[in-house]
């Protein structure tokens, strides 16, 4: 069956990214991390149950969430610290979230 | 009928060397404590199976060459670095059966006799959490190599599922490129996993590597050696590998 008589009929061609380097007929090379969607019909099965291939639509890994923490700048004008001076710590760090203390 | 194999074609690789031709006796033995468990009322004993064991003797002619056995074993008596052994009692040759030995070398001895040649004999305990002493096969034997290849395969009728142990002695070099050497599996003999990926060859350099592969690993059925890349425009490479599944 051709390609497009294939995915005419409502097939897909399944994808698996490779875990290992993985040689296949005829003379073709995946490397670990690729994705192939030609890997021979017959050698799928026990690559898949020895865990050297995956199926390519799952996460390659599971990624924990990344939190960035914003950079925080605490004027205390307790300290005697004068507006100008403020002024002049906030604005040479503008990335930053500014919290003015005023406690004693 | 048994295929008995004569010993003259045994062959001895010691990490990067091959030191066969130095050789006239080589013999290795694996050992397994037998530890009693008898109790009383039993009328024969019983045993269990304790902590495994392997030595690797060698016996042979002295030679005072550059890289030769004396300069090799001489150097390597009580050394911290294990030394890597692959005694191929069947012969060079794809699919023979080989001993793949993890090793410390604890003795070295030499022996002049008036009416004799220079003796030399030389003991190596195995050492390894796993195993230091394994059957295997040889995937390449002695093999010169002048451009990238796949080896025959070795059919082992099955699968094994405990990993195992790779060797790779690259023991004459006059390539002037790099070359990476794997050991490769299959359940069909078509499509091939890498396995081992060994450190890569530098140009003109001897080397050798052991690489296990992780207990509970599935290895299957067939196996063999591919060189993968092989870099520069002349000159060969000579490399013996063996693989033992656990």
């Amino acid at each position: 069956m051709v390609l497009g008589s294939y995915l005419s009929k409502g097939g897909s061609m399944a994808q698996y990214r490779a875990l290992v380097g993985i040689d296949y007929p005829p003379n073709k090379r995946v490397e670990a991390g690729e994705i192939v969607s030609d890997l021979p019909g017959d050698a799928i099965k026990w690559l898949l149950e020895d865990g050297l291939i995956e199926d390519s639509s799952k996460s390659p890994k599971k990624v924990e969430a990344v939190v960035e923490e914003k950079p925080v700048t605490v004027i205390d004008l307790s300290d005697g610290i004068s507006v100008e001076e403020a002024e002049a710590i906030v604005s040479s760090t503008p990335e930053a979230e500014t919290i003015i203390s005023e406690d004693k | 009928m048994p295929t008995f194999r004569h010993g003259k074609n045994t062959v001895v690789l010691f990490d990067k060397f091959d030191l066969s031709t130095y050789f006239n006796s080589v013999s290795t033995s694996a050992m397994a404590e037998a530890v009693e468990t008898t109790t009383f009322g039993s009328a024969n004993k019983t045993y269990a199976v304790g902590m495994k064991d392997g030595t690797v003797s060698l016996e042979g002619l002295w030679a005072g060459d550059v890289s030769g056995v004396d300069e090799v074993l001489a150097t390597s008596v009580a050394s911290a670095t294990k030394k890597i052994i692959t005694v191929g009692s069947e012969g060079a040759a794809i699919g023979r059966r080989a001993k793949l030995i993890n090793t410390d070398e604890t003795s070295y001895e030499i022996s002049s006799a008036v009416a004799d040649m220079v003796s030399i004999s030389a003991e190596a305990q195995a050492s390894g959490t796993v195993g230091g002493l394994d059957g295997g096969v040889l995937l390449a034997a002695q093999q010169s190599v002048t451009a990238t290849v796949n080896n025959t395969s070795v059919d082992n009728s099955a699968s094994s599922a405990n990993g195992g142990v790779g060797h790779l002695h690259v023991t004459a070099n006059t390539r002037n490129g790099a070359a990476t050497i794997k050991i490769q599996h299959s359940a069909n003999n078509s499509t091939w996993a890498d396995l081992i990926v060994f450190t890569a060859t530098t140009s003109a350099t001897t080397t050798s590597e052991r690489i296990e592969v992780a207990a509970g690993t599935t290895v299957n059925r067939y196996l063999r050696t591919i060189v993968s890349a092989f870099a520069g425009s002349s000159g060969s490479a000579t490399i013996t590998v063996g693989f033992a599944r656990r």
